[in-house]
């Protein structure tokens, strides 16, 4: 039994353990993050905006990774009042609130 | 203050460990939790590997027989355009790479009460949650002299492999003037827009290699996705190549004799030399064994979780599930796929489920370089997925060349990144 053995650990199996239990710990803040609403929201982006697919134009549909949270925000702000012209950006972006639009744009610059 | 031995400080560790595995990684009494995945297409297969990206510590199992996926978005390249079918194609390999457990069987029983999952070789594997995802199976049922021998003779093509290098093969063979009918049935059917990208394809084909031929469309409906797109693109592209009948015209095909090669609507007897016989689906084959579709053929579903509505503990997404307003498509399917292992993930985790939007994204191709697309934007409320007012539609009616070229080629770009993303 691990719990009877314990009283016999040495410093590097505690060492070892802690560190285990750090990396427990991060892996259940990112899940914790990574089940939010937003998180949600912006998922279905990733069919075509993921982080494999290379865009040959500039304008297409490219990954996100490389613009900032505020640049994706303008840009869906933009497609949404039409001051930007695209294919299907237009018309999806017309789905979102502001507030909506915030949060994705956060979640999608750290993809 | 007593000072600490070693002891308390591992007994310390070990239990702050437990309660954080119990609340981050989902266990149930010190075991993982245990999802069960039936199906490794667009849905299927996105669902298990997002639930293992989600919460690594869930025993995740994945039920598929096959070795290798074919893929149905952008066959109809295949078809008389020349796209190799190796472009279809994709392995299984990186469920298993991501901890996925792979078994290569069939689901053939589903045990609600007992959460349990029967595979073809007889084993049993238990469940926490049961998600399925087995798209759909062709009704045989409904259309006169269409069964699974008649499709080697009037092929279907309507899930990609063998049947959709027949079709392409038919194709090749037919004589310069032969005629070449397309049957489509009611909806719901799996991709909506399909059969008229298709029936465009196959027009392009026929205006290179065969001009004298003809390509009747023999619909089971009014109308269609994306039709005026489609039926202004047909009539600048292919002039008269393709002849259109929907259901007032008498066009809807009631039984066909694949030894004659005729299709026989009610009051006609068409003599064709290739016929594409889209039979009318329902959800695939477990689903129907299971009861967790009803009457219609379809899975019912809770929208904003996709939990069965007639089974606890069983979700179902991608073509199976009824999903309303979302259509029956590979984007849909990967979307919803991604929603239900989120959803499944914070159930496990004891936390509520939330409300979240979902897109969709079709594109047509109606020659290779020429790319027409519609696209919606959905909410769940109580029970269904409902199309967001004012937001989604088609590409415009009027458009420039420079316009449908690129869309053809974002069209090509999402294959290459959704593919990447559920297979890659």
């Amino acid at each position: 039994m691990l719990l009877n053995g314990g009283y016999f650990l040495s410093r590097r199996v505690l060492r070892a353990m802690a560190l285990v239990f750090a990396v427990s710990l991060a892996g259940a803040v990112h899940a914790d993050n990574s089940l939010d609403p937003a998180t949600a929201m912006a998922s279905a982006c990733s069919s075509c905006h993921s982080a494999h697919s290379v865009s040959s134009d500039a304008e297409g549909p490219g990954s996100l990774a490389a613009l900032t949270a505020n640049e994706i925000e303008q840009a869906l702000l933009a497609f949404r009042s039409g001051e930007r012209v695209g294919t299907l950006m237009n018309r999806l972006a017309r789905g979102y609130s502001d507030d909506e639009i915030t949060a994705m744009a956060r979640v999608l610059t750290k993809q | 203050m007593k000072h600490l031995d070693r002891r308390d400080i591992v007994k310390g560790l070990l239990i702050t460990m437990a309660a954080g595995l119990s609340s981050s990684c989902a266990t149930i009494s010190g075991a993982p939790a245990r999802v069960v995945v039936i199906g490794g297409g667009f849905a299927g297969m996105s669902c298990a590997r997002t639930l293992k990206k989600l919460s690594p510590s869930l025993a995740v199992t994945l039920v598929e027989p096959k070795q290798h996926y074919i893929a149905c978005p952008f066959s109809n390249l295949v078809i008389g355009n020349g796209r190799p079918m190796a472009a279809q194609t994709f392995s299984y390999d990186r469920a298993s790479a991501d901890g996925v457990n792979h078994i290569m069987q069939a689901a053939t029983a589903i045990d609600a009460d007992g959460h349990q999952v029967t595979l073809a070789d007889g084993r049993r594997i238990d469940y926490d949650r049961l998600v399925l995802a087995p798209g759909i199976s062709l009704n045989f049922d409904v259309l006169e002299g269409y069964d699974q021998a008649a499709a080697e003779l009037m092929p279907h093509a309507w899930q990609a492999g063998g049947q959709t290098t027949l079709l392409a093969r038919q194709l090749a063979a037919m004589q310069n003037g032969g005629t070449v009918a397309i049957s489509v049935p009611e909806n719901p059917y799996r991709c909506p827009p399909g059969p008229y990208e298709r029936a465009s394809l196959i027009a392009h084909y026929l205006k290179t290699h065969k001009p004298n031929s003809k390509l009747l469309v023999l619909d089971s409906k009014e109308r269609f996705s994306k039709q005026a797109l489609f039926m202004a693109a047909w009539k600048s592209e292919f002039g008269d190549i393709i002849e259109w009948q929907g259901l007032n015209d008498g066009a809807k095909v009631i039984s066909v004799d694949p030894a004659a090669m005729t299709l026989h609507t009610e009051f006609d007897r068409i003599k064709v030399d290739v016929a594409n016989i889209i039979p009318p689906q329902r959800a695939g084959k477990i689903a129907q064994l299971s009861g967790v579709a009803n009457a219609t053929g379809w899975c019912p579903i809770n929208a904003a979780t996709f939990e069965s509505t007639l089974y606890a503990d069983i979700h179902v997404i991608g073509d199976a599930a009824i999903a309303n307003a979302m259509p029956k498509s590979a984007f849909a399917a990967n979307t919803q796929a991604k929603l239900c292992a989120l959803q499944i993930a914070r159930l496990l985790n004891g936390k509520k489920p939330i409300e979240s939007k979902l897109i969709n994204t079709c594109y047509s191709l109606v020659t290779p370089d020429y790319g027409i697309s519609v696209a919606g934007v959905y909410q769940p409320d109580k029970e269904r997925w409902l199309a967001i007012k004012g937001a989604g539609g088609t590409s415009p009616l009027l458009a420039s060349r420079k316009t449908r070229r690129i869309e053809a080629q974002y069209a090509r770009q999402w294959y290459a990144s959704i593919t990447a993303e559920v297979f890659g």
